[in-house]
């Protein structure tokens, strides 16, 4: 019986570690790829969608900017962002996680889930405070 | 030792399905306790933010609204119709449909000789639920039931090229113009609702986003340059044909490839799989939610 129990949590510890080991190694090598190539242009992380990228104009316009870029809607669109964000800091953490300040957000959260890296946050931060 | 080392293979290769939930969206529809109250509030959310939109209206989806949407595919449709054009893709789908529906399988027997009135209406049958084992049957996987119970290897799911998508696409055309009369009455069917329900209003993926987000909380808004669709009206008009980017011709969907792809573009890691049960599920409860409406197969959809 004892015999048993130890196999049992000698399974579940290594399960436990092979799980680790599997997100290290991936982990490991999606950063080793972001690295590569991490993007760091605001403008670029802002307009572009797909991995790496921050997609924010699949929800979010910028109606100073004049391109003709597609933007979507179902977010504010980036204006009077000094006025809405008097502290920037402000901004950067609904980046990172919309969803403490508001529950039913459907906005990613590029922080805590390691979408975008507090580097990228910060320039895109920066980017839209301009308008 | 040697059976730890297989606990441990076994373990690192048990499959995922899909991507866990991690929490739900609450928009309308999601605190009610019942299908009827589900529905209805769903009903009530989009007749207060569309009141122009009625009835049979709502399998327009975002056409109800925007011009630009009705354009793109009138003359999408046109396409398909050579109007101008022949498209890439369309009628190969289209004859190899034909071919699965019609070539006796290997026992002699038709596709046809599987479903009442030769499978007129019997799209309108499914989904249902299996009373004994609590799964949801969806009209795909009887037409699979039917090839194997004849002799035939069951097709996959997830092609859309020869495999269920175009046999779908024949046979969910014999039943056009049926409404869905969809009725959750026993445990098993209330149970299946509630794990689909559970799967429409769940996060999930890193971006943790649930298609009520967009087919509930911001339908009528746009993504990017996508008008965003309600969810009434959706699962009455699929299989769909959509514009293939590649090759400028027309490819087909399927409701549950469809479910594949909105996971894929809301960065699922494992996104939800043709013929998975978490899939079945999510068809159940979507198509109740457009109890009433006319089923279409084989349409033009952007």
């Amino acid at each position: 019986m004892k015999k048993i129990i130890f196999l049992a949590i000698l399974a579940a510890m290594m399960l436990q570690g092979c799980k680790t080991a599997g997100q290290h190694s991936a982990d490991a090598s999606g950063e080793a790829k972001k690295e590569a190539k991490l993007e760091m242009d605001p403008a670029k992380l802002f307009w572009s969608n797909g991995k790496g990228m921050g997609n924010c104009s699949a929800c979010h316009a910028i109606p100073a900017d004049t391109s003709g870029k597609p933007a979507g809607n179902m977010g504010p669109p980036m204006i009077g962002m000094k006025d809405r964000f008097p502290d920037i800091a402000k901004l950067k953490a609904a980046i990172a996680d919309q969803k403490a300040f508001s529950p039913n957000t459907m906005m990613p959260p590029f922080g805590r889930n390691k979408i975008l890296t507090p580097e990228q946050i910060d320039v895109i931060a920066q980017y839209i405070y301009q308008y | 030792m040697k059976k730890i080392t297989l606990a441990f293979l076994l373990a690192c290769s048990l499959p995922v399905f899909a991507d866990p939930i991690v929490g739900y969206v609450d928009t309308a529809g999601y605190e009610a306790k019942t299908p009827e109250a589900t529905l209805k509030a769903i009903q009530d959310f989009f007749h207060q933010k569309f009141p122009e939109v009625k009835g049979d209206a709502f399998i327009d989806g975002s056409m109800n609204w925007s011009e630009g949407e009705r354009q793109y595919d009138k003359f999408m449709t046109g396409r398909m119709h050579d109007d101008f054009d022949a498209p890439v893709g369309y009628p190969e789908v289209i004859a190899e449909g034909k071919k699965l529906w019609e070539t006796p399988l290997p026992d002699g027997k038709k596709m046809a000789d599987c479903f009442a009135h030769g499978g007129k209406g019997a799209a309108n049958d499914y989904p249902k639920v299996d009373e004994k084992s609590g799964k949801v049957i969806t009209f795909e996987r009887a037409l699979n039931d039917c090839r194997v119970a004849h002799g035939a290897k069951p097709l996959d799911y997830g092609d859309m090229k020869k495999g269920m998508g175009p046999l779908s696409d024949i046979a969910r055309k014999l039943s056009d113009g049926m409404r869905i009369k969809m009725e959750i009455k026993t445990p098993a069917e209330l149970a299946a609702f509630e794990r689909g329900k559970a799967v429409f209003y769940g996060r999930t993926g890193k971006f943790e986003q649930a298609c009520a987000n967009c087919h509930i909380q911001h339908a009528g808004e746009v993504a990017r340059s996508e008008e965003l669709s309600p969810i009434i009206g959706q699962a009455a008009h699929f299989p769909v044909f959509r514009q293939d980017k590649k090759t400028d011709g027309l490819h087909l969907v399927t409701l549950q490839n469809r479910y594949k792809g909105c996971q894929k573009s809301t960065a699922a890691d494992k996104p939800i799989k043709e013929g998975s049960d978490e899939s079945n599920d999510l068809e159940y409860f979507h198509t109740y939610i457009s109890n009433g409406l006319p089923l279409s197969s084989g349409i033009f959809r952007k």
